[in-house]
């Protein structure tokens, strides 16, 4: 009974402490931002390098978007978005442009490809939910 | 001529003092603002970082490398202010990259020669819509080019 009380306390004092890193750590320049999420879509429907153009601007354009491409052959767009501010639902309306164009949002790779994994990650992830400034 | 010599001692006090604010003048060095600062500072940094990684996940050659970092919203945080960071601190602005060197975090990735240059195209594309100048942007690029050595093929 006494080592589960230790073990419990000490967890306690070991989460408490992480809070508090979490918390009180200096936040870089980068960090400071708001956070991000991105949203891929496919698009089907002809499309003109003008078109192309006009909605990359019109969705760069909304409130809570950060950037958005469309790939050269209009197949593929992405976005980077707040998703306090507007969510993937409303950036599949905006793209298909009143039915202009069909949208589908696509399914992205769980794992694998660019170097930010492993450990570092999901420590970076658990402070961030600790995080009460973000 | 005790009033001659003092005139000409006068005139030649107001000559040396001239002379010498003239060559001060010369001296004075003009400090060269940072790439940070030519650039438009953390501001325009972040939106090129935003357009790029956009382009990056819509290029169909290269989006595969990326999709998995940047559908988890943890990864793409850290992701995105690497970035940010890497190219902050690189061009002389107020920033610490913590992440990994470039050799350590592509060991293993095998990345290609070509999916290095679509990488580029992406990124000078982000500063092109931007509209960075043609100097910032070659300075910019002097300095993230020679990081292939520790990419490609690795």
């Amino acid at each position: 009974m006494k080592k589960i009380k230790i073990l419990s306390l000490s967890l306690v004092v070991v989460f408490a402490g992480l809070v508090v890193y979490a918390n009180l750590r200096p936040l870089s320049i980068a960090e400071k931002l708001k956070t991000v999420d991105l949203a891929s879509y496919r698009l089907e429907g002809l499309m003109t390098p003008a078109e192309r153009s006009a909605l990359e601007q019109k969705i760069s354009a909304l409130p809570g978007v950060t950037a958005c491409s469309v790939n050269k052959e209009g197949r593929v767009a992405s976005v980077l978005f707040r998703r306090k501010e507007i969510d993937e639902a409303q950036l599949a309306s905006h793209l298909s442009n009143q039915g202009q164009w069909q949208v589908a949002q696509k399914t992205l790779q769980a794992s694998g490809g660019c170097p930010v994994h492993g450990m570092t990650a999901s420590f970076y992830a658990f402070i961030s939910v600790l995080d009460l400034r973000n | 001529m005790k009033t001659n010599r003092i005139l000409f001692a006068c005139l030649l006090a107001i000559a040396m003092a001239f002379a010498t604010s003239c060559s001060d003048d010369t001296n004075v060095t003009t400090v060269e603002p940072t790439l940070y600062t030519r650039l438009g500072g953390i501001d325009v940094i972040s939106k090129v970082t935003d357009k790029f990684l956009t382009n990056v996940v819509a290029d169909d050659m290269i989006s595969s490398r990326f999709e998995a970092a940047v559908g988890n919203h943890y990864r793409l945080q850290m992701l995105r202010n690497n970035l940010i960071d890497q190219i902050c601190a690189g061009t002389g602005g107020p920033c610490q990259y913590k992440g990994q060197t470039m050799l350590e975090a592509h060991t293993g990735m095998k990345i290609t020669a070509t999916e290095f240059s679509a990488m580029m195209a992406d990124l000078v594309a982000a500063l092109d819509y931007y509209e960075v100048a043609e100097r910032e942007k070659n300075d910019l690029l002097a300095i993230l080019t020679p990081m292939e050595s520790d990419i490609v093929d690795k």
